[in-house]
This record gives C-alpha cells, structure tokens and sequence, in this order.
C-alpha cells in the first residue's frame, strides 16, 4: 500500500491554483461591499469569537453614547412565522421558513444574532440555523433557508436582545472621496476610504450623498442606507443617476468624472429612507403583472448589468433592481413557485435557456426582494 | 508548482502589505485542501477565495491571533460545509460502484480513484484527513480546526487512513 498522505498529495497536485487569485479576491471584497449597500433582511456575517463578543459588552455604559447604538432602549426583532415549506429539490434537505418580520420598536433596532429553529411532527427540534439580522424597515415577508434532514412540521425564531453593532461614537470616518470614473451616467458611484470608529460591528448610517458640478451647484442628490467595512478599507455608494436624459440603451460614461466634488455626511440609521416614486404606467407595461426583476452581475465586465436591465425594460419588464453579486454560472432564478412559469419565460427568450433554479439564500439577500433574478454569470454574452 | 502573478499591489491598502505574504503562502494549500474534502475543483476555488476574503476583511484582528491559518481553515470548512447544502452536492454517495451521483461536475471529477475512495469516507474522517495527513496540521492545530480533543482527532486520523485504505482497494496494496 502506498502511503496514505503521498497519494492525498499526489491528487492535491492535480489542481493548480488560479494565477490570479489575489485580483480575484480583491475584486470579490469590492463586489462585498458595493453590495451591502443594498442589504435588508438577513444578512450572513462571518464567525465571531465569543470573546469578542464579550469584550464588545465591556463597552457599552448606558448612557454612554449620543447615537441610537446605545442598548438602554434598545429595540429588537420580532419574527412571526407564517409557513414551513420543504425547498424545492434543488436543494435538498433544507427547509423554507417564511415570516412577517417586524422591529419592536419605531426606530432600527441594528445587528441582532437570530436563531430559525425548526420542529418535526412530535415537537422535536430538526434543525437550527443561526444569522446576524439586519433588517432596514419593519414589516415585510422574509424567508429563510434552514438545514433539517427530515420534514419539518412548525418553526420559531427568536433573537438575541443584545445590539451587535454599538458604537461611542456610532459612526464611520470617511476620507479620500471620490466620484468613480467608471460611473456612468445611470449609475454614479463614490469611492472612499471608510473606518467604522464605533466598538461593535460596523453599524448603519443614514447617508446623505451629493455630487456638485460647480462649487456652487449640486448635480445630483440622494440619501441612502450605507454599512461599511470595519477598516480602514475602500468603500464605496451608488449614488444614482444623474439628472441627465439618457439616450436609450447600453450604459453611457460619464464624460468628466474629474469635474465632479461628491460630498457625504451620514448620521445613525433610525428610520427607514423614503424610496423612489413608485414606477409610472408606461414603465410597467408588459410585464406589469408580472414579479419584478433584479439583475445581478457576477461578470468582470462593467455595466452589463445595467445594460441588459435596459433590454429588459424596453420588452416590458419590470426592473427593480440591478448590481453585484458572486456566481459561477447565468441563471434566472424564482423566489416563489408562483414566479416560476414567469421564469421560464424570460430564460427562454433572454437568456439562451438558461438554468431556471430556485433562489437561494446567498443571493436573495442582494435581490432586495425582487420576485426574479437574473445572475450573468462568467461568460455570459448578451 | 506555478508561481502566483504579480498582485494588483496598488489595490491593496498599505496596512494590508502583510496579508499579501499570507495569501501567497496560504492560497494554494487552501485550494488543494478544499478540492480534497469537496472532490470539485471549481468549488475549491470558490471557497477557499471566500475563506480568504472572510480573512481580509478581518485582517487587522486575525492577524493578531496565534494561529491565522487555523482561522481560515476554520472558515474555508465552514463555509464548504454550508456550500453542500446549496448546491446539493452529495459527494459522500460517490462510490468506486458506477452510481451515477447528481452533479455531472462531481462525475467529471471523480475519475481518479484516490478523490473517489476520499469523498466515499465519512464527513468527519475526510477532514482530519486532510487537515492532519495531508496540511500536516499537528493532533492540537486539526483539533483546534475541528473543535474537538486531540485525542479525539488522533483517533478519527488513525480510523480515517484505515477507512481509506480500505476504499482505495487492493489495486493499491
């Protein structure tokens, strides 16, 4: 017999490392934190020592901070569930935990630990899922994949009354702002330097961003939900489009990125942001019974997102969303089985038959809720 | 074994210079490791690029601990554990019995006997296999990894290689 580790090594070998690895990393973080923007529902953080955790308590004095971080009126999550269901074959020994997710109080409650804990018929736990929530407005269905290797019958969520995401003070400082000259006229991204200053997990902030053509004339405005990195790291917002007509299709460049001061200020995250108008008739023609669509890049080439969101749009689609995201492959996902003949249809005639699957919790969160995903994967040609 | 491109030094912030010298020592073991406990080889570099994103952007606090590598290799398991339930790869099935198992990238990937007998083994033997045989983790390192008694590792490690053999079959005695 040969030895046992010489033939592990031997077939380790047979795999070769991408060159690019480091690139690609450094891309994925970037893609991280573009997205997080977005984020609302669960989010899944990374492990944290129970230490750390501790040591976190250590810092938070009642009274100690002016933000909304501070724990003496702390709000929470309150989970009702509103149905189990087994997941779709795709993936198997998983349950689909649906619920009415609401804060407890009238202001953000911030980063909760919460644990999906799943029954089978005689009342016995079958599974358990444990994730930090963070939830950018109270009220709305939210679902959850959680392991359980047998039916399950009932579930329960309960989450931890400690604020993960506390601060003295509870907020980031921003340097080195700049407006990208990748942007393009539909999507104008700022791009800074971010260090969270608070003691806890990086918290949200309610940020106002401007960018000013002329030191006395702002070109465009908007307010957006922003959790950065702990850092100091790159960060970066979208913030918009300009208010520029746009001539149809493609994404168009910005012509003078250099031309433009973009300005931030942000205070603690309270109360959800007011968002877009809702979309004019015209732009729900078509599909306007239809789920709305996000579409999600998980290419290396930029704006084709928002290129093919425009293809869509002009067949009548309706687009909710367009971004980044991480995957190996173009499909189109559904979030419910009622969206699932919808599906189809657009696998069918956009994108070459792709893969029709059903949407996993990796990506979901980057869908901000939208009935369809579209990832493009690498490869992906229009 | 092929050296690594130059990295994209300009991206990286200047703190980070350290965390370079970590990826370039520590990236390609993760691939291969990973690809030994999942038997894909796309999924290997898909973890183990998350693994070490998870790892950069918690740099300033695992570069302080005692063991980084242990960390990331506490993460790369823990994030390819929870890949299986997504992509429903049910790579323990695979046996040297020409079943077919579901993922057509797992079929590809299981032509080599030594990958086939590895993923036939149970989940916790494929891992002290690879953390303690083949990284060369020591019994306290894997168990740390693993969180469980050394003592505990040395025995899945000793059961593991015998499970092994057994899987490989006599046309490697």
């Amino acid at each position: 017999m040969r030895d046992v580790d010489d033939l592990l090594e031997r077939e380790a070998l047979t795999v070769e490392p991408p060159a690019d690895g480091l690139e690609r990393l450094l891309r994925r973080v970037r893609r991280r934190r573009r997205n997080r923007r977005v984020a609302a529902g669960a989010v899944a953080l990374g492990v944290a020592a129970l230490g750390f955790a501790l040591a976190l308590r250590a810092f938070v004095l009642p009274g100690a901070t002016t933000a909304p971080a501070a724990t003496t009126e702390a709000g929470n999550y309150r989970f009702e569930v509103l149905g189990v269901a087994p997941a779709p074959p795709e993936l198997p020994n998983q349950a689909v935990v649906t619920s009415r997710l609401d804060w407890t109080t009238d202001t953000f409650p911030g980063v909760h630990r919460c644990t999906w804990t799943v029954y089978g018929q005689d009342g016995s736990a079958m599974g358990q899922l444990t994730n930090d929530v963070l939830a950018l407005e109270s009220g709305h269905e939210t679902t959850q994949d959680v392991p359980a290797s047998v039916p399950v019958d009932s579930a329960d969520v309960t989450c931890d009354p400690e604020r993960l995401d506390i601060g003295n003070p509870y907020e980031y400082a921003f340097s080195d702002l700049n407006v990208d000259p990748a942007s393009t006229l539909s999507n104008v991204v700022i791009t800074f330097q971010a260090e969270w200053l608070g003691q806890g997990r990086p918290g949200v902030m309610d940020c106002t961003v401007q960018v000013l053509d002329s030191p006395d004339h702002v070109a465009l405005s908007a307010r957006v939900a922003y959790a950065g990195p702990l850092g100091p790291a790159p960060s970066e917002i979208h913030a918009g489009s300009m208010p520029t007509a746009l001539p149809p299709g493609g994404s168009h460049a910005l012509d003078d990125a250099a031309g433009l001061t973009p300005q931030l200020e942000c205070v603690p995250y309270t109360h959800p942001i007011p968002g877009p108008p809702a979309p004019s008739p015209e732009a729900s023609m078509g599909a306007s019974n239809g789920p709305s669509v996000a579409v999600l890049n998980a290419t290396d080439q930029p704006g084709l997102a928002e290129a093919t969101a425009a293809d869509l749009k002009r067949a009548g689609w309706v687009v909710t969303q367009v971004g980044d995201v991480l995957g190996d492959h173009t499909a189109v996902y559904y979030a419910s089985a009622a969206s699932r003949p919808e599906a189809d249809k657009l696998a069918t005639e956009f994108f070459h038959g792709a893969p029709v699957e059903f949407l996993p919790g990796s990506i979901k969160q980057y869908a901000n809720r939208a009935g369809l995903v579209v990832v493009l994967g690498p490869g992906y040609r229009p | 074994m092929r050296p690594l491109a130059e990295p994209a030094v300009r991206d990286l912030p200047s703190e980070a210079g350290d965390f370079e010298a970590f990826f370039r020592s520590e990236y390609p073991r993760l691939v291969r490791a990973v690809y030994l406990l999942s038997g894909a080889r796309a999924e290997a570099e898909d973890v183990a690029q998350e693994a070490m994103a998870r790892v950069y952007e918690r740099w300033e606090r695992v570069r302080a601990m005692d063991a980084p590598d242990g960390y990331l290799y506490r993460v790369a398991l823990h994030l390819e554990r929870r890949r299986r339930y997504r992509l429903g790869v049910q790579a323990r099935k695979l046996r040297p019995t020409g079943r077919e198992p579901a993922d057509p990238a797992v079929v590809a990937e299981a032509r080599s006997d030594v990958l086939r007998a590895l993923v036939a083994l149970p989940r916790a033997d494929r891992e002290v296999l690879v953390l303690a045989g083949w990284l060369g983790l020591d019994g306290s390192q894997a168990a740390a990894v693993l969180r469980v008694k050394p003592s505990t590792a040395r025995a899945r490690l000793s059961r593991a290689r015998a499970r092994f053999r057994t899987e490989l079959g006599e046309g490697y005695a």
